[in-house]
């Protein structure tokens, strides 16, 4: 039987896994560089009338120009195939949200360090909070006396009151985020009620 | 008519769609305070409710587990996948608590079912759409476990177009990830790709190579009884001894919270997030402070178990022969652990490890590739196949194979592979006990994972009619009897076997070897 060269064991230790480039990234940069042209998008000098009145009306050829520049290093992405075009923006759309739900969890994370600090941090908690409002992330938070769903709460804190039933939901203590299509990011932290 | 592809795991079950050239996963959606929320796998575990004798599936076995009273009146069953390696038709679960246990059968296909209605209302098909599914099972499931798992998604309303072993499914989905997605460039991939596949429950290993659209497996093998699952347990006893507690004391319901508690803190470790294991035992209703385990004291024990899984992919990757194996993939939930990949580089320092941050869903994905593509898988037979005979005129059993391990499988829609066997009958009624192994000793004597199925009874006197109702205490010995009877085995692309036994007056009968 024939042996198969690298599979001879060597002492070699700690050599961690190749992470592969993120591949939308690598192949803009590929369609990019088969382009004709190769230079960088840059400011636009020459194509400017000289003679225009105003600043605003250079701006607004010097956008043009632009513009011009930009569709034609597209251009040899634009006339992929189909399946080509498709298939690069459903590796966009996949890497997108994913990474997205990737920064909401962290973004959600400082929040609540933020949060638990108290004081000036409150500003902070607040800026956060928009930005993830602005990052599709939903913010929510239990109602009182609704039971524990552990898929959108979880139990930190136990009280104790013999007079409410057993497992409802005494108070929230820190928001849960979810996504626009239902992802939750993060659960809501709750008190629950004990009676024992 | 929507196109699926669903890898049915021991702890999660995920479902991918086809979508225009997209490879969406269908999500588990679920009505909650907050509204519909949606999760990208659906958990295999399930909950038997003691008040009303009925099953819950999903999220709703999950919100079963945080009621008042839970412990009292659920029984909660992980990772049922596993008790498939040992079923015959009729098998059922023995639970003490569950008076007369489960049937293995009909409990799967109320699984099934669940699953069947989570898709529908997913929102991503439509209402009365057909939905065709490509399923995966692990490479060396054995054929009562592949016949289950077929019947019961068809049963439950999913038409099953193809079947994949879940490396083969791996490698697929990989050749589409090598080139970024684009379909028409990873038709034309060619590469010979290692498959170490470690999931809840099992460990396969395959080595496929890839030629355009033709992917072929040179070899495969794996550990029935090795997975995420034994991870967890290793955990939950680190957790129990600084608890001061006997993890097999605990109720079986303690026993499960602190298992699924185990793997969170496991995944926390595979995604980075932390290196040290918390637990608080309150959160899972048992007394006592928050407890510790370090990183390196749990990967320490778990180096244990996961070497041999190496060593059976270095045993795969020699009995492939390849030399131009380029590539190691790494998936499954559990090959994320840190561990794994260290142990596998330190193995093969010559071989690149590719991995992916959705290991979970990459066989889905695949098998939902394979479902809209015209291309074709040959499989091989991972286990040995045969039958028990008397021997030395009736005075010892013998094992004789009839498919040996590594026979390739026909592709899907090519004839199936046939053997014939004759026999000149020495009783009136043959009884056939027939047996599955993982592998055979020097003698050909069956060795590990040893599976004997239901017996078939066949009337060779043909003064019986052949659909006779049949028992075990009608067989007599008989010298009279002339002609030879003929045996046709035949085994699909999916490796399921079916045997004719046809007797010299010309009257046969076909029985599905692990429906008997």
């Amino acid at each position: 039987m024939k042996k198969s060269k690298m599979i001879k064991p060597v002492a070699k230790t700690g050599t961690k896994p190749t992470l592969k480039p993120v591949p939308s990234l690598k192949k803009a940069k590929t369609a990019v560089k088969s382009s004709p042209k190769k230079e960088i998008l840059k400011p636009v000098s020459k194509p400017v009338d000289p003679s225009a009145s105003s600043s605003n009306e250079a701006l607004r050829q010097e956008i043009t120009a632009l513009r011009t520049q930009l569709s034609r290093h597209m251009a040899p992405v634009s006339t992929g195939s189909m399946e080509e075009v498709d298939a690069m923006r459903r590796v966009l759309n996949d890497l997108m949200e994913a990474r997205m739900n990737d920064v909401i969890r962290e973004l959600v994370t400082i929040r609540n360090s933020a949060a638990s600090a108290g004081g000036e941090a409150r500003r902070i908690v607040e800026q956060m909070d928009a930005l993830l409002s602005d990052l599709g992330a939903m913010k929510f938070e239990a109602e009182r006396l609704e039971h524990v769903d552990p898929l959108i709460h979880a139990v930190s804190r136990e009280v104790s009151d013999a007079s409410l039933p057993d497992g409802i939901i005494m108070e929230t203590l820190r928001p849960g985020f979810h996504t626009s299509r239902g992802i939750v990011v993060a659960k809501a932290l709750v008190a629950v009620n004990r009676r024992s | 008519m929507a196109r699926l592809g669903i890898d049915y795991g021991t702890t999660n079950t995920v479902v991918v769609c086809t979508d225009r050239g997209r490879y969406p996963l269908v999500p588990h959606v679920t009505d909650t305070a907050i509204g519909r929320v949606a999760r990208e796998a659906f958990p295999s575990f399930f909950v038997y409710d003691t008040a009303t004798s009925n099953l819950r599936f999903g999220a709703e076995a999950e919100r079963s587990l945080a009621e008042p009273g839970a412990a009292q009146r659920y029984i909660p069953i992980r990772s049922f996948k596993r008790f498939f390696r040992n079923y015959v038709d009729g098998m059922r679960i023995a639970m003490d608590s569950i008076p007369g246990g489960l049937d293995m059968r009909d409990t799967f296909l109320k699984f099934t079912q669940a699953i069947y209605q989570s898709v529908r209302t997913s929102g991503v098909v439509g209402p009365n759409e057909p939905l065709e599914a490509v399923l995966t099972w692990p490479a060396n499931a054995n054929g009562a476990q592949r016949h289950l798992t077929r019947s019961a998604f068809k049963e439950a309303g999913f038409s099953v177009i193809n079947t994949l072993n879940e490396p083969s499914a791996a490698a697929i989905e990989l050749a589409d990830r090598m080139v970024h997605g684009n379909r028409a460039k990873a038709r034309q991939s060619k590469m010979t790709v290692a498959v170490f596949d470690l999931g809840g429950g099992t460990f396969d290993a395959s080595v496929v190579r890839i030629n355009a659209a033709d992917y072929t497996v040179l070899s495969s093998a794996g550990i029935e009884h090795l997975g995420g699952d034994d991870f967890d347990a290793v955990l939950a006893e680190l957790f129990c001894e600084k608890l001061k507690i006997n993890f097999s004391s605990l109720s079986p319901f303690h026993r499960t919270l602190l298992l699924m508690h185990a793997c969170r803190e496991k995944e926390r470790l595979s995604s980075g997030q932390s290196r040290t294991l918390t637990l608080d035992p309150e959160e899972i209703g048992l007394p006592g402070d928050s407890v510790k385990v370090t990183a390196a004291a749990f990967e320490k024990l778990l180096t244990e178990l996961i070497e041999p899984a190496v060593l059976k992919l270095e045993e795969v990757i020699i009995a492939a022969g390849s030399d131009e194996l380029e590539t190691i993939y790494l998936v499954g939930g559990s090959s994320r652990l840190p561990l794994v990949g260290k142990l596998i580089a330190r193995r093969f320092p010559k071989v690149k490890l590719f991995t992916t941050d959705k290991p979970f869903s990459a066989t889905a994905m695949g098998a939902a590739i394979q479902g809209v593509e015209t291309m074709r898988v040959h499989e091989v037979f991972a286990r040995h196949f045969g039958v028990i005979r008397l021997a030395d005129h009736g005075t010892r059993e013998i094992f004789v194979p009839v498919f040996k391990a590594g026979l390739r499988l026909p592709a899907r829609g090519d004839a199936p592979i046939t053997t014939e066997v004759r026999y000149l009958p020495r009783h009136n009624i043959g009884r056939f006990r027939y047996l599955e192994c993982t592998a055979v000793d020097a003698e050909g004597k069956p060795e590990t994972g040893l599976r004997i199925w239901s017996e078939i009874l066949f009337p060779y006197d043909c003064a019986l009619t052949v659909n006779e109702p049949l028992s075990p205490e009608r067989i007599v010995p008989r010298n009279d009897l002339s002609g030879e009877s003929v045996e046709t085995y035949t085994c699909d692309s999916d490796g399921i076997i079916n045997v004719q036994i046809k007797r010299p007056d010309g009257h046969s009968r076909t029985y599905e070897v692990f429906r008997a």
